[in-house]
């Protein structure tokens, strides 16, 4: 499985501030939140793909995860249409009376569908939205904003480097796995869960230890480094919010919140029968 | 000659997404014979030997190993016939003890206990390790893992021996106890591939050096006779060693162009001077 990774581009999205980026997140979590309406939510979630496909950005790396989702999705709208209560009902059935909740009649009501068909629109808006930031920033830009952001820059370097290590202790698990072939080990797949684990401990050992002693020599180059000498530090690349970014935050904010106000006070993107 | 343990049959090889790493190899290697690849880091020396033993099945042609075809046989049943030496013997260790260790492959083999013990006693005598059989193998030195990476392999009982750079990284002692290892291997009468960036050991054990080049095979042959063309071989960047180097600007005196020893040059002199 290889994880969402930054896809180089020139558009106006790739040249934001990534501390823009995140604001622009954040505020669509906040409008996948307070709408309810499908058709509100729907537009979202087509503004959403919209975006997605003018930064070409590929589906494929997303098709396990895309599965998932559905599954996901699935599970959700058929416990709206179980559980939701509502007047106006479509379809009912009875039930054995010792099931609890039903009291002895199923009802499925006009609100289970259409709330469970804005809780999936809720749920791939937000999930696709994520990648979008992820895919249009280096990660490095990322950590740096967080750090603007008030993020400790030790917790930063910890998670870029985490990150970073991930292809290498992915190249590495093959090299211990071909090792361990060559000794003539086969099974991965026989038994129950002890004897799996078992057969994992070839594999987990070797990778075990190699991440350790890994951490240690990168503690000693990072020492040798003089890491952490000063509390301030300076950066070789730093952000700079310009013109367009100020822009594209007023507008978003700004719509963000005429939305939210909308929905407080004349209830848009509230959804009434 | 005897029929050939390991045969390459016009292989091509491509990683997904990655270069052609193999371009046509055709070569053979027969029981006895002690191999060395040379060549650049990427000029495809760990692919090739990937293929003997079925960890990477080739995109075109075909590899035989004893009778079987790569493709056909699982990489665990290839195990019984070639094994391989990992570059970094730390990639494999995960047992509490060097026996246990060593018994891994035999057990995955799903021989019985006698033979187990057996093979193990064995390999660890052959590497000159039966002292350490109690030891963690992460508290032995770098050139006794080296030699337990060997044994663990051993324990296999293959006909082909392959070594990843065995010597990189160790002081002369180690070097000499794992190629002396390697030499007795040979003796015993199986194959030994090594690869390698150590050219004077190439000369002083190989019979046979193989030199790659951007996935092709530039040179095939007696060592003597590929150390002698050190305009081809400069083409992979690989240099002869000093003395032989020595020997090949004396070449207008009368000394042959293959020497590799100091007392092989100091005999071809001494005939010179003497004659």
């Amino acid at each position: 499985m290889s994880l969402v990774h930054y896809y180089p581009g020139e558009s106006f999205f790739h040249e934001l501030d990534s501390r823009v980026k995140m604001i622009w997140l954040v505020c669509m979590f906040l409008l996948a939140f307070s709408f309810n309406s499908p058709i509100h939510l729907g537009v979202l979630l087509l503004l959403t793909l919209a975006l997605w496909l003018r930064l070409h950005f590929p589906f494929s790396e997303m098709k396990m995860f895309l599965k998932a989702l559905t599954m996901i999705a699935a599970i959700t709208f058929l416990f709206q249409l179980l559980f939701y209560p509502g007047k106006h009902v479509v379809v009912s059935c009875p039930v054995p009376r010792w099931l609890p909740y039903f009291r002895g009649t199923l009802r499925v009501t006009l609100e289970g569908i259409v709330n469970g068909i804005a809780m999936i629109l809720r749920l791939f808006t937000i999930v696709l939205t994520m990648p979008i930031m992820m895919m249009a920033t280096p990660i490095e830009h990322v950590v740096m904003g967080l750090i603007k952001l008030g993020l400790p820059y030790e917790i930063a370097f910890a998670i870029t480097t985490s990150l970073n290590l991930v292809p290498t202790l992915q190249s590495d698990a093959r090299m211990i796995m071909d090792a361990q072939k060559a000794r003539a080990f086969a099974s991965f797949e026989k038994g129950g869960v002890r004897e799996k684990l078992k057969a994992y401990t070839p594999l987990l050992v070797p990778l075990l230890v190699g991440s350790l002693k890994k951490g240690q020599r990168l503690e000693v180059a990072m020492e040798s480094r003089a890491f952490g000498a000063f509390e301030e530090r300076t950066y070789l690349k730093e952000l700079k919010m310009r013109r367009s970014d100020y822009a594209f935050v007023a507008l978003t904010i700004g719509l963000t919140a005429a939305c939210i106000a909308a929905r407080l006070s004349i209830g848009f993107g509230a959804f009434k029968l | 000659m005897s029929k050939p343990i390991v045969r390459f049959k016009d292989v091509s090889f491509k990683y997904e997404r990655g270069p052609t790493a193999l371009k046509g190899i055709s070569l053979q290697m027969h029981l006895g014979e002690f191999v060395s690849i040379v060549g650049q880091n990427g000029a495809g020396k760990t692919t090739l030997a990937k293929h003997m033993n079925g960890l990477l099945k080739p995109t075109d042609g075909d590899v035989i190993v004893d009778g079987m075809n790569t493709r056909e046989v699982s990489v665990a049943d290839l195990a019984r016939v070639t094994g391989y030496v990992f570059q970094n013997p730390d990639h494999q260790f995960f047992a509490p003890s060097v026996e246990e260790e060593v018994a891994f492959g035999p057990k995955n083999l799903k021989l019985g206990e006698g033979e187990v013990v057996e093979r193990v006693d064995e390999a660890l005598s052959t590497v000159g390790l039966e002292a350490m059989r109690e030891r963690h193998p992460y508290t032995l030195s770098r050139g006794q893992r080296q030699r337990l990476a060997v044994a663990s392999v051993l324990a296999m009982r293959p006909k082909v021996v392959m070594l990843d750079e065995p010597t990189t990284g160790q002081d002369e002692v180690a070097i000499n106890q794992v190629m002396l290892l390697v030499d007795r291997l040979r003796r015993g009468g199986k194959t030994v591939v090594m690869i390698t960036h150590d050219m004077s050991i190439t000369t002083k054990y190989a019979e046979r050096t193989i030199v790659m080049r951007g996935g092709e095979v530039l040179l095939d042959g007696p060592t003597k006779e590929v150390f002698s063309r050190p305009e081809v071989l400069s083409k992979s960047s690989i240099e002869v060693p000093p003395i032989s180097r020595l020997a090949q600007m004396l070449t207008d005196f009368g000394i042959p162009r293959s020497v590799f020893t100091v007392d092989e040059l100091c005999n071809q002199v001494l005939r010179i001077a003497g004659g």
